[in-house]
């Protein structure tokens, strides 16, 4: 009973407020917030995987602070002096350290995306907009899974005659793997050029098509909406009153932080941990629903 | 069809004066703004000389195989400052598929690999100079088969326009770039120091170019002329279906 149960619409618009939030608010505790919410959601929603991903950001974080400094040197608060005399300034190493945190806050909240947009729930998104957009996203969504199921293939019945990518000397290697490539190359242009043509002469892209699609807009949906645009309504607050920004250049400074700005956060909070919580509640009442019967 | 052509023409040759005639009279000359305002307008009619021709579904996939595929060949090659073997793969295209095709995969093909290398200010530059890259090629090759019978001289007159379409067009419309987006003052010495100070890297970026023309050109232009023939696609006034 994930987030991605719910209708497409609402995930289109989830995600987009929060990257663009999470991009927008360089005051740091909103972005501390959509960090850590980030950070949790992926490592629900993709497990093992995203918790070693979500790590190695971290120190890749630290690394673009450090080589952002290196290059750029305003502010007022100089630390020290790098070995061509150059000044390093707190300020540069903290916009840097933001300008990080930002990035990989993305690349986590974009990892859920993935999860949670599959193929159909685009092609119906944008089919409502324009059939040809829709058939044409259908076709190159499916191109890169295609390509490796075939290339897979190709390698397999080159490695069986001696022509494999790692069979031979390093220029019979070389030499291999450009085959493979171009093999790759023209399997992929003219598979497309049929798979388009089959595909319209099946009727995709004309006007009156319509896409199978078990999407409709429910009472739970309604309700996460009026949650979303609550929360959203106070972030815009915020903006009004200047809560979500942060000058670096020449000196830090931000608004300083009140007891309503903790009713932003709070907003905030809500907003980035939703689909964290509707799916953890969703599993516990099932968890407890199975119990007694 | 010849109406909308007008049409697009006529808009363009109005909105580029009015976007000039705004950009001075806005505060605090805004060059940047203007100037891509103003690339994105001379994008426009390149758009609609394709989708006159009315595109079907299978083209436009082609298309963005190939700007997939251009799009990698940059990725692939990030390790060497400069050396992007992108705007080949391009020109290989127009050359194969006429002029509006090859500028839309330039464009396509320079919108996707940034997002691999980050976008910005200056990413309607990029489509634009790589696109137009595409379509010079398209122009000028595109119709001349009788270079087909001499193989030798074709590779080499590819490779020749490779280097020196980089270094005379698409390097100097990137620098362009630099000149609107960095200069507080317009002075031709400022634009004449850009251009300098480019030109090495043009060199490099001509010379993968080149290079591309010289290795891929065949092999490419091959797979491409016989999807041509095998589908009919990407003719003028033909119906595939």
């Amino acid at each position: 009973m994930g987030f991605e149960c719910y209708h497409p619409a609402i995930g289109l618009i989830y995600f987009a407020a929060v990257i663009a939030a999470t991009i927008c608010f360089q005051q740091p505790v909103f972005l501390a917030i959509s960090f850590l919410c980030a950070f949790a959601y992926s490592v629900k929603r993709n497990g093992r995987r995203a918790l070693l991903f979500d790590l190695c950001l971290i120190p890749l974080i630290l690394l673009f602070a450090g080589f952002y400094s290196g290059y750029h040197h305003f502010g007022v608060t100089v630390l020290d002096r790098n070995f061509i005399g150059n000044r390093m300034t707190l300020e540069s190493l903290l916009y840097g350290l933001t300008l990080g945190t930002v990035t990989a806050a993305v690349f986590m909240w974009m990892s859920c995306v993935f999860s949670i947009f599959t193929a159909d729930k685009v092609v119906y998104l944008f089919g409502r907009v324009s059939p040809k957009l829709s058939l044409f996203l259908s076709i190159v969504l499916r191109m890169v899974p295609r390509l490796k199921v075939q290339a897979k293939k190709v390698s397999t019945a080159r490695k069986a005659i001696g022509r494999g990518a790692g069979q031979g000397s390093f220029f019979r290697r070389l030499s291999n793997g450009i085959k493979l490539l171009s093999i790759l190359i023209t399997w992929l242009l003219e598979s497309m050029a049929t798979i388009s043509d089959s595909m319209r002469s099946r009727g995709y892209g004309r006007k009156g098509r319509t896409a199978f699609s078990i999407y409709r807009f429910d009472s739970r949906d309604r309700s996460v909406v009026i949650g979303i645009f609550t929360c959203l309504t106070l972030l815009a607050m915020a903006v009004l009153l200047g809560q979500t920004g942060m000058d670096f250049d020449p000196r830090l400074h931000m608004n300083p932080i009140t007891p309503l700005s903790c009713l932003f956060y709070l907003g905030y909070g809500v907003l980035c941990l939703l689909p964290l919580g509707l799916e953890v509640t969703g599993e516990l009442r099932f968890a407890h629903l199975r119990k007694s019967i | 069809m010849k109406r909308s052509t007008v049409s697009s023409i006529l808009t363009v040759l109005l909105l580029i004066p009015a976007t000039l005639y705004l950009g001075t009279k806005l505060p605090g000359r805004w060059y940047y703004l203007t100037s891509t305002l103003i690339i994105i307008e001379t994008m426009i009619p390149f758009f609609l000389a394709f989708e006159k021709r009315r595109p079907q579904a299978r083209e436009l996939v082609t298309i963005a195989v190939m700007a997939a595929i251009a799009a990698v060949s940059r990725a692939a090659f990030a390790f060497i400052p400069n050396f992007k073997p992108i705007v080949g793969i391009i020109m290989i295209t127009g050359i194969a598929f006429g002029a509006e095709a090859g500028f839309l995969t330039g464009t396509v093909a320079a919108f996707a690999s940034n997002f691999f290398f980050g976008q910005g200010p200056y990413t309607p530059w990029q489509m634009m100079a790589y696109g137009f890259g595409g379509f010079l090629a398209g122009l000028l090759f595109h119709k001349k088969r009788k270079l087909h019978q001499k193989p030798v001289l074709y590779l080499a007159v590819l490779t020749a326009f490779g280097f020196v379409g980089i270094v005379a067009v698409v390097g100097p419309l990137l620098d362009c770039c630099t000149i609107f987006t960095t200069g507080t003052q317009l002075t031709w010495a400022y634009a004449l120091a850009c251009f300098a100070s480019g030109f090495p890297i043009n060199v490099t970026h001509g010379i993968a170019c080149g290079l591309t023309m010289l290795l891929l050109s065949k092999p490419l232009l091959d797979k491409l002329d016989r999807l041509k023939t095998k589908y009919g696609m990407m003719e003028a006034g033909t119906d595939g279906l």
